[in-house]
């Protein structure tokens, strides 16, 4: 809590200074929920409003991952978003390798963590699917760490 | 409680997943038939297709954590410490360092030197102001969190999150040589940095890493392609990029297929992944890519 009081006002601060300096106090909060221990890479902000039900997460990102790495991947939602953020994860075949949800029982991935490990065994892109759950309209960031081994 | 039904209920779900293919499948990484993709093709390639090659160039964080992991220390001499931020003239160079300082930066915080950050924050502001993407970098807050070892997440935050809206930004506007610069800077200093660790230090994770490379250096070609014609400076680089590939090709990068698994690890939950890339690359092939690797970034450092 304190380290998100300081970093906050570090970025209001900042923000006065240069105005033109535009990073999201939403992302910001995101990124201090991934944890100690971890190290920013990206974040992806997704904004999507309502959509019908279809086979696939409407918002897709590429992102490399490598081999012996262990990644955290933290999704945050903004107040007023309508669905929980969820992910999908897919390599370059297409073949899913991390889910934070199904489909068909509702489920979702655990509380009170607003994070999921992976640990990485085979370099390259992958692809990341976002969505509101029951796509929902909503606004959220999901952001990639690296969860430092020292 | 809640929390624990949840897990297992994924557990179960992946296991779904799991069910899928028992079989265990490998494929290769090679280089496109062609030596080269002509300009007039890599032109074609859609917004969508450029964003994505730009998103795909790993970060120099991860080769320092590497380094970390196998207690590799700290050293200044890894750093682009010639380069002179106030002698740049044109946007290529500025684009290009930029980009190689990055690097540096990254492997600076990881390595908790915050204090030598400030040096190359401040070339990093010149640069960055030189080519109109100053208003990104938050200068003054990052100043700060230097100044304090336990600022060090919220620096790696926003000194790497500076670098990313940089370069949205550029491809925003039309400004994607400028990205494909920057992007091509931060992977040749990381290259640079983990070939000449690597020949100090041998290390297998490391080897591996640089091994990997030969599938993010086919992705850095893809997008430098358009502009290699561009410039004297740009048709150099790329020949000597060109030249780097060539000591890859021979490298077999194979994959074998297999199903994730998930655990649970102090209460949070982990996806294993069983998928594996493996390398075959010989001595003489490393070599060569380490002695390429550094012509290429010293060239470039040293051309102010």
């Amino acid at each position: 809590m304190k380290k998100l009081i300081v970093i906050l006002s570090l970025l209001f601060i900042g923000r006065l200074l240069l105005p033109g300096q535009t990073t999201d106090p939403l992302v910001t909060k995101c990124a201090m929920n991934s944890g100690s221990n971890t190290a920013y890479l990206k974040d992806f902000r997704i904004q999507l409003g309502k959509g019908s039900a279809q086979n696939e997460l409407r918002q897709k990102e590429v992102f490399p991952l490598s081999k012996n790495m262990r990644y955290r991947f933290t999704l945050c939602n903004a107040d007023n978003s309508l669905g929980q953020l969820i992910m999908k994860i897919k390599d370059s075949d297409g073949r899913v390798q991390l889910s934070t949800f199904d489909l068909k029982s509702g489920k979702l991935y655990p509380n009170p963590n607003p994070y999921i490990d992976f640990e990485c065994q085979k370099t390259g892109p992958y692809t990341l699917y976002f969505d509101f759950k029951d796509f929902q309209q909503g606004i959220g960031y999901g952001i990639v760490s690296l969860v430092k081994s020292k | 409680m809640i929390g624990r039904l949840l897990i297992i209920g994924l557990i179960v779900i992946l296991s779904v997943f799991s069910c899928k293919s028992s079989t265990r499948k490998t494929a290769e990484f090679v280089f496109p038939a062609a030596d080269s993709i002509p300009v007039s093709e890599a032109e074609k390639l859609s917004d969508e297709a450029i964003d994505d090659i730009s998103k795909n160039m790993s970060s120099p964080v991860e080769i320092a954590d590497i380094l970390q992991r196998s207690k590799v220390p700290y050293s200044t001499n890894y750093l682009a410490s010639s380069i002179d931020a106030s002698r740049l003239s044109t946007s290529f160079e500025k684009a290009l360092k930029l980009g190689i300082l990055g690097a540096d930066l990254g492997y600076l915080n990881m390595y908790e030197k915050t204090g030598t950050a400030i040096d190359v924050l401040t070339s990093i502001k010149k640069l960055a102001d030189g080519i109109n993407v100053g208003q990104f970098f938050d200068f003054e807050t990052i100043k700060r969190l230097s100044l304090n070892r336990s600022n060090l997440d919220s620096l790696l935050f926003i000194s790497k999150n500076s670098y990313n809206q940089i370069d949205k930004y550029l491809r925003d506007k039309g400004r994607g040589q400028l990205s494909a610069l920057m992007i091509t800077g931060v992977w040749i200093e990381g290259q640079y940095l983990a070939t000449q660790v690597l020949k100090q230090n041998p290390d297998t994770l490391l080897r591996n890493r640089v091994g990997e490379q030969k599938v993010i250096l086919n992705d850095l070609l893809l997008l430098l392609a358009p502009y290699c014609k561009s410039s004297s400076q740009f048709t150099s680089m790329c020949q000597n990029m060109q030249e780097l590939k060539e000591k890859y090709r021979d490298i077999v990068i194979s994959y074998t297929v297999g199903d994730p698994i998930m655990v649970e690890k102090n209460g949070a939950l982990v996806v294993k992944q069983t998928e594996e890339s493996k390398v075959e690359m010989n001595n003489e092939q490393l070599v060569g890519i380490i002695v390429l690797s550094r012509s290429i970034r010293d060239k470039l450092i040293l051309n102010n």
